[in-house]
């Protein structure tokens, strides 16, 4: 087998169900993929599921969480059966908790950046030997940035330190409508290799969950909307 | 016992970290109370203080004492923040003749 032939097959499977089929065999390997969709749409579970089938495949995990505190995920995910304390006490998880502080609001004084991020993802990484990364949501990073600027800054050390360590990346991120721009902002994308829209529509009174692949960089994959359950 | 304690958290040993501490360090000199301490920590060469301590901004600094804590993020220019977050008199230097 060639070298340009191998490079395509590899991907890493999700363990979500339906899609590994449909994305014939999950993730590529060592890719960034953008995981995009509204609120209520399973990104969180998505991301989650994502680390928890590479545990079970002896690919250790780290999970970057912005929103939900690292006490709030373990309580959600042990309601589907998912013991995280249990892996991190055998160092196959770390959390990286960047949710909201309970304290007052810091003060501002002058410029600053987030480069702790960059530092505390190597860390975790390097702390478990990961191989999967999750970070959810990029979309709050934003919020402690005061420009776009600063915003492509963050993300392309994050790109890089991803690349670098060698992980498969799953960087979820929030949008608005079900159709329409892919991110927010408009600039996630640019980081990711590959992106994914999670859709939770409202049709004929009823929700119908879809997932579709937009864009796998150099891997061919199938088109179109898929849908899937919780 | 330290009358006031106060961290600044930096990112790595670059000319913009040492601007930082110089910053605090002439505040501190000029205007705190000799019973206060300044601890700097390097969030590179620490990174796990920084995920104890949830920080995600550099520079952070974070009034420990007295309680409660307080923190302030940037690189220190504005000092007027300083002197609000850490209740001092504002411009107590321009007394001195």
């Amino acid at each position: 087998m060639n070298q340009v032939q191998s490079d395509l097959l590899v991907k890493v499977p999700t363990g979500i169900p339906g899609f590994d089929v449909f994305s014939e065999g999950g993730l590529p390997e060592g890719r960034t993929t953008l995981v995009s969709g509204t609120a209520g749409s399973g990104k969180t579970i998505f991301a989650s599921q994502f680390l928890i089938a590479g545990i079970e495949l002896g690919q250790n995990g780290v999970f970057v969480t912005f929103e939900e505190s690292p006490r709030m995920l373990r309580k959600n995910m042990l309601g589907f059966g998912w013991n995280i304390q249990q892996w991190e006490e055998a160092k196959k998880w770390a959390f990286v908790d960047a949710s909201p502080l309970d304290v007052n609001i810091p003060q501002i004084s002058g410029e600053y950046d987030l480069d702790p991020l960059i530092s505390r993802l190597r860390y975790a990484i390097e702390q478990v030997g990961a191989k999967r990364v999750a970070i959810d949501s990029l979309g709050t990073v934003f919020s402690y940035v005061p420009d776009e600027t600063q915003v492509r800054s963050v993300l392309f050390k994050l790109a890089q330190v991803l690349r670098e360590l060698e992980v498969t990346s799953v960087l979820t991120s929030e949008l608005t409508i079900e159709y329409g721009q892919i991110s927010r902002h408009g600039i996630e994308e640019f980081v990711a290799d590959n992106v994914i829209i999670m859709r939770n529509a409202l049709t004929e009174e009823r929700r119908r969950r879809t997932i579709e692949i937009l864009k796998f960089r150099g891997v061919p994959h199938q088109h179109g909307e898929f849908p899937r359950k919780i | 016992m330290h009358k006031i304690l106060l961290k600044l958290y930096v990112s790595g040993d670059t000319i913009r970290s040492r601007r930082e501490i110089a910053n605090l360090q002439s505040f501190c000199d000029r205007e705190l109370p000799k019973e206060s301490a300044v601890e700097v920590i390097d969030v590179v060469k620490s990174p796990e203080i920084a995920e104890a301590e949830k920080i995600l901004i550099t520079p952070t600094l974070i009034r420990e004492l007295p309680k409660p804590q307080e923190r302030i993020i940037g690189d220190l220019s504005d000092t007027e923040v300083l002197f609000f977050v850490l209740d001092l008199p504002v411009k107590s230097s321009e007394k001195k003749i």
